[in-house]
């Protein structure tokens, strides 16, 4: 047993292929908007504003319609309405292959629910995640929540994350880099991550990488993504007045000991190291 | 007199230098004459380029950008600093930069209309030290 995403689970279960996986998340692309492009498309903001909220993402820890409420860029009730277009037009997994004829109606329910019994262990909040040595380390659980949070705001990139005992990801087929907090509170955040999950991380946070970069940019991209979760962590700590500073990041190799978890993205695998 | 923006870039990430390289490239009237990947270094290449503006990253090796900055302040007032930052809103930290003599602070990644307006005010600036023959 493991952790993973309900596409993985069927495959699994050989409810479905992996083509017909690839189908409906292709079908989903195109009937999913984000908040930023359903605005751009209702004339109610401009590229360039949807890019401005996207840069104020990297800054703090709140979402889309929030930040452009507060910049100014939309009224509180264009934001719900928003919100509630974006809700009618979603489309999950299970109903996207139902719609494509890869799986029965009547069978979906079925198979939902045993996927939650499957994945019951791991449906725990990120501080229930934390072992004993770190459990009162606030700073430990905003770190692991922003992971969470900002791969999906800045990247799209939708992370699960499961205590493991070891780094299951060595060698050549991992990208690493490594940050550390010190001061009020202290920490080590390490992430080993796959070639298409260090992409897509580093590639939202440096808005730069192109298709082919090099090992070394790839790595100095991740080191930014981690950046950016540290100091949103730093100033989440900072507004409760706790002062902390962060190191530059290291590349390459990843610190010695600290507490693992797996990540299984939509982009790829990945494994984060905490230490004291 | 040379109306080019001349501009050092400091950062120790590869990518953050890359990309605002690539991005001042296609800013006419703007040529990049350093780059350095740590404080230590900003203050060697700046002390030699002695450019009209430096971008300067805040966490960084060795030196870190706002120590970097307290000394070139002193050893090349000429030169207008920004500072560039991907870290969470810390309101502290501009403020510190502010106060030692950041003529801005930016946040990254870098984007071409934070550029624009960046470069445009320094251009401003410089043409009115020019004019007026004093310096920043």
């Amino acid at each position: 047993m493991s952790v993973k995403f309900f596409g993985q689970f069927l495959i699994e279960q050989g409810e479905v292929d992996a083509q017909h996986l690839r189908q409906a998340i292709e079908w989903m692309s195109t009937q999913n908007v984000d908040l930023g492009t359903l605005a751009v498309r209702h004339g109610l903001l401009t590229p360039e504003d949807t890019r401005r909220v996207h840069r104020e993402q990297r800054r703090q820890d709140a979402p889309f319609g929030e930040i452009a409420v507060q910049l100014g860029l939309l009224a509180p009730a264009q934001v719900e309405q928003l919100l509630r277009e974006q809700e009618k037009c979603r489309v999950r997994l299970g109903e996207a292959l139902v719609k494509l004829g890869h799986l029965s109606e009547g069978k979906l329910g079925t198979l939902l629910d045993a996927f939650k019994t499957d994945q019951s262990a791991y449906d725990v909040s990120t501080t229930e995640m934390l072992p004993s040595s770190l459990k009162d380390s606030e700073i430990a659980a905003v770190s692991l929540d922003l992971v969470k949070k900002l791969s999906a705001r800045l990247a799209g990139v939708v992370v699960k994350m499961a205590p493991a005992p070891s780094c299951a990801l060595t060698g050549e087929s991992a990208f690493n880099a490594s940050v550390k907090i010190r001061g009020a509170q202290s920490l080590g955040l390490a992430m080993a991550a796959d070639l298409d999950l260090a992409k897509k991380l580093g590639g939202a946070a440096t808005a730069y990488l192109g298709k082919t970069p090099s090992r070394e940019l790839v790595e100095d991209a991740l080191g930014e993504f981690l950046n950016v979760v540290a100091g949103n962590a730093i100033a989440l700590l900072e507004r409760k007045g706790a002062h902390c500073e962060l190191d530059p990041p290291r590349l390459g190799q990843l610190p010695q000991g600290g507490h693992c978890f797996d990540l299984v993205t939509s982009a790829g695998r990945g494994v984060l190291v905490l230490s004291k | 007199m040379d109306d080019k923006l001349t501009v050092v870039v400091v950062d120790d990430s590869a990518t953050a230098r890359a990309q605002f390289t690539e991005l001042a490239g296609q800013c006419q009237g703007v040529e990049i004459v350093g780059t350095a990947s740590d404080g230590a270094e900003a203050v060697l290449v700046v002390a030699k380029a002695k450019p009209d503006l430096v971008v300067m990253d805040v966490v960084m090796p060795n030196l870190d950008g706002l120590a970097a900055l307290r000394i070139l302040r002193t050893r090349v007032p000429s030169s207008r600093i920004a500072m560039a930052s991907s870290l969470g809103g810390s309101p502290g930290r501009a403020e510190e930069a502010f106060r030692l003599g950041a003529v801005q602070v930016i946040s990254k990644p870098f984007d071409m209309n934070q550029l624009d307006t960046l470069f445009a005010n320094e251009r401003e600036a410089k043409a009115q030290r020019q004019a007026g023959g004093g310096r920043s």
